[in-house]
């Protein structure tokens, strides 16, 4: 089970795990957990929506899709068929930096998952079809239809990218795509994304739970131990960006209040003023005392707001999202956040202020590593961001060591009020079918 | 050998060693078979046993239950306090009040007003949160456990000496009803909303939505709010479930000295009417204009908590919808490409309870799905399986695991379990009522997904889907607005 302590005890926090590196290159993560008999196999690829290529907006997860579709030694649906059979289940998600998939189940189904991950590491893209392609492409455009077009405020997600990146940025478009994008995807581009990008040189497996570790080499070494090595394509390279694209975006959407949305250009993950930006982030919007939670909502100017760093591999996005009540404008409340952030730039956060940003992150880290899933995964970002999975310690003193004026500090380089980028929704009333009795 | 030289060993053999024994053949090179490893799939190994922990008991003086998981290996902890009085202590026309009431009692409460409160809980790292159903609430706190003793003391205040003021009770007027309109806007809440409504009744406690009515919200008034905590929050029938780094001797003391004055008070016994028989009902539509997909919303009659059947019940729900390879799911989302997902599930109260399907379907392909989702339902009543009751036992087994994993997930086991008055062991009865299941005890629940008596709603863009609809033969439409 997770040793891990509050900062305050001054302990250093650890997820104990043995790592090595096959010599095909694939990174090998192994944590022991007893305490249920549970395993979980969290595979990491380093290949996500900024290495699209262009006019392939949405191919990185839509190939997360086709990574189920079987292959000639398990063919059909037999990947989830025989993994819930046997009491398991897995899921996959894609973002800009990465695609992750892992499985779960008990502890005696580890075998099967290790030969489900090497067989369609090894063999997928020789078994993919037109057909398949065109099903998932279906599930993708409708999951597109579900999260975005039909969710309030969801298109606001597809404007950020190209309000704040320049055009050719790999950060530039969204990870869903376009529909158009999606629809012009081919079984050429399947096959060769799979030989580029799904090579055991840019994996790493962890391996976590209710498990033995020289039985778990032993067979991480059968399956994945054959898999070729290759050379892997070149990965964009885009200069820092610190300038919005658009100062302003106005969108319409079928809802029942304006929204306000602020963005900034922001620290990259795991690098420096990352955890202040969070704090920032937490000090401004989470929880009742937070201060815009307090100017806003409390004195009855705003429904909800809500604030976020979120640090990626070529920098970050800090955003601010607010939502009216009735007879406000987006103006005023705009107005108010910049001049909480004008003060706390100009003066740092009081002590308890710090006291309550620290403890409220310590505990969330402690909860968010309470799943054996999530440790797993802890472990393959911190390796694919840092190059030690062995960063925990390092992450939860960034948080510990972040003070009062670096907080401001932070404020103040990152987030001037010339360099913000607004996408704000309008309500749009729906146009309703001709009622007939 | 290579073969060149093989054959010029032959050719040259005679003229160097005449024999009349023929020469001995080449030696045959011992070529190791190449095996693929990865050519055959290994079977899994024998099943691990899994014999989940008990709970220690006590009860305070007063006599509330306490159930505690102790687990020191984080040193954090969650604890919920339940009450059995939820919504349907709700006035008729005053739809809302114990949302209400259960978020003014963190906005103030003992010395601290509103904002004094969220900055002594929040400095401390701890939370406090709550719930409320039909049939009862919650308060849970979480937070280091350095911050226990603090922690009950906010706690108690939160309960039992919550301010409940007109300003607070004005202000979470406003932001509920604001975020009951922001809902509004969200299809597979209207579908859902909407359905129970039309299933139980308009004046069901189960079929009034315990968030609320516009105009329910806006009637309920700080008396209605006082009274409703007074008659909610008494120690008759209350429960405390507690998981994480603290042990039992640690506890009792502290819980002790903060609640074990609670007064008991005198049980309300709300009377919950049964479900409406429902036979033949037209498919029910939401318009919602221009939207890319139609939520779906299906309620069947379905069981109470602790009803019989239970078990093969919730398995043969499992194989419909439960998980990626059911039925439906693989029909619909993987073979047709309709949808991103669709689940079955149970919805179960009290007294009572529906089985349910829910999905977004692409707005084009609205009758089509429908007829395919009414063909897997009539295919239901014929049972399932052996391979799929296997299936569906690994799920349930894996959500009751993956309830284990975090102590919110433990303590909530328990509360739940308390709540519904059943032994402490009920996780591992759970586990062997599942594992006891054979495929014939699932044929007869199965009859429960009879859509000749299930409530259907759809909503969607009535001027695409209603002419398709009609032109495949679904008629009886009513067009109804949400409630």
């Amino acid at each position: 089970m997770l040793a891990l302590v509050l900062a305050a005890t001054a302990a250093e926090p650890s997820l104990p795990f043995v790592r090595y590196e096959l010599p095909n290159g694939l990174q090998v993560i192994l944590m022991e957990d007893h305490h249920l008999p549970q395993v979980v196999v969290d595979t990491w690829y380093r290949v996500g929506s900024k290495e699209e290529a262009p006019g392939r907006s949405g191919f990185a997860h839509l190939f997360e899709h086709l990574m189920f579709m079987g292959t000639d030694r398990l063919p059909g649906s037999g990947f989830d068929r025989v993994m819930e059979a046997q009491g398991g289940w897995n899921n996959a998600w894609t973002m800009e930096d990465a695609t992750n998939y892992y499985d779960v189940g008990p502890s005696n189904l580890l075998e099967t998952f290790l030969w489900m991950e090497a067989d369609r590491m090894q063999a997928l893209g020789r078994a993919m079809t037109q057909e398949k392609l065109d099903l998932q492409r279906e599930v993708v455009r409708n999951e597109r239809r579900q999260s975005l077009e039909d969710r309030p405020y969801g298109m606001v997600e597809i404007e950020l990218c190209t309000a704040l990146f320049p055009h050719g940025h790999p950060y530039a478009h969204s990870v869903i795509g376009s529909h158009e994008d999606l629809q012009a995807a081919s079984l050429e581009d399947v096959q060769g994304f799979f030989a580029s990008w799904y090579v055991p040189n840019n994996a790493s497996l962890v391996v976590a739970g209710d498990f033995n570790v020289d039985e778990a080499k032993r067979w991480i070494e059968t399956y994945f131990g054959g898999l070729a090595r290759r050379e892997l394509p070149a990965r964009p390279e885009p200069a820092p960006v610190r300038a919005p694209q658009k100062a302003t975006v106005t969108i319409t959407d079928q809802v029942d209040a304006p929204q306000l949305n602020v963005y900034w250009h922001s620290p990259a993950k795991y690098q420096a003023g990352d955890a202040e930006m969070q704090l920032v982030a937490d000090l401004l919007g989470s929880g009742e005392s937070a201060r815009l939670y307090r100017r806003l909502v409390d004195a009855g100017l705003a429904q909800e707001v809500s604030v976020f760093q979120y640090g990626l591999h070529h920098g970050g996005i800090f955003g601010v999202t607010v939502i009216p009540m009735k007879g406000v404008t987006v103006e005023e409340l705009d107005a108010i956040v910049l001049e909480e952030l004008g003060r706390l730039a100009n003066a740092p956060p009081t002590a308890e202020e710090m006291e309550r940003v620290r403890n409220q992150h310590a505990i969330a880290t402690f909860q968010e590593l309470e799943p054996l899933q999530n440790r797993a995964e802890a472990l393959n970002r911190y390796w694919a961001y840092t190059g030690s999975p062995a960063w925990l310690g390092k992450d939860v003193a960034r948080f510990a060591d972040a003070t009062a004026p670096s907080l401001s500090a932070a404020v103040a380089e990152w987030l001037p009020a010339a360099k913000a980028s607004r996408i704000i929704v309008t309500p749009q009333p729906p146009v309703a079918a001709e009622v007939k009795p | 050998m290579n073969p060149i030289l093989l054959a010029l060993a032959l050719v040259i053999a005679p003229a160097q060693a005449r024999s009349r024994k023929p020469p001995p053949p080449p030696p045959v090179m011992e070529v190791a078979p190449v095996v693929d490893p990865l050519a055959t799939m290994p079977t899994p190994g024998p099943a691990v046993a899994f014999a989940p922990a008990l709970p220690e008991t006590a009860a305070l003086s007063n006599g509330v239950p306490v159930w505690i998981a102790p687990s020191p290996t984080l040193p954090i902890f969650t604890l919920i306090v339940s009450t059995p009085r939820g919504s349907q202590l709700d006035a008729n026309g005053k739809e809302g009040t114990a949302a209400m009431a259960m978020e003014v009692m963190r906005r103030g409460a003992g010395t601290r007003d509103s904002e004094a409160f969220a900055a002594e809980v929040e400095r401390r790292g701890l939370s406090i949160g709550s719930d409320v159903g039909p049939g009862g609430a919650w308060v849970a706190l979480s937070g280091p456990t350095s911050q226990l003793t603090v922690g009950l003391e906010l706690l108690a205040d939160c309960l039992l000496r919550p301010r409940l003021d007109g300003k607070e009770i004005k202000k979470t007027r406003e932001l509920l009803l604001a975020g009951l309109q922001q809902d509004l806007s969200e299809p597979s809440f209207v579908a859902a909303r909407t359905a129970s409504s039309l299933f139980w009744g308009p004046k069901h406690p189960y079929g009034r939505p315990a968030g609320g009515t516009e105009a329910g919200l806006g009637k309920v008034g700080a008396v209605d709010v006082r009274k409703w905590h007074a008659a909610a929050w008494k120690a008759t029938g209350a429960t405390i479930a507690v998981a994480g780094a603290v042990t039992k001797a640690q506890l009792l003391p502290l819980l002790e000295a903060q609640l074990g004055g609670w007064a008991l008070g005198k049980a309300i016994d709300v009377p919950v009417p049964a479900a409406p028989v429902h036979a033949g009902e037209p498919i029910f539509v939401v318009d919602a204009p221009d939207s890319a997909q139609t939520g779906f919303y299906l309620a069947f009659p379905g069981l109470a908590h602790g009803a019989g059947a239970e078990a093969p019940t919730r398995l043969g729900t499992i194989v419909l919808g439960g998980t990626f390879t059911s039925r439906l799911n693989a029909l619909l989302r993987e073979e047709k490409g309709y949808t991103y997902g669709v689940r079955a599930e149970m919805d179960q109260e009290r007294a009572g309870g529906t089985l349910v399907v829910r999905t977004r379907i692409r707005t084009d392909v609205t009758a089509e799905a429908l007829i395919e989702l009414n063909g897997q339902l009539d295919k239901m009543r014929a049972g399932i399986d052996a391979a799929e009751l296997q299936k569906a036992f690994g799920a349930a087994r894996g959500d009751v695991i993956a309830a284990l994993e975090s102590q919110a997930g433990v303590a909530g086991t328990l509360a739940e379990a308390l709540t519904l008055g059943r032994s402490p062991d009920s996780v591992a009865t759970d586990l062997a009522r599942y594992a006891a299941v054979q495929v014939t005890d699932v044929t007869a629940p199965m009859a429960l997904w009879d859509r000749n008596h299930a409530v259907f709603v759809l909503v969607g863009d009535r001027k695409l889907i209603e002419p398709k609809l009609r032109e495949k033969g679904f008629t009886n439409l009513s067009f109804v607005t949400p409630p």
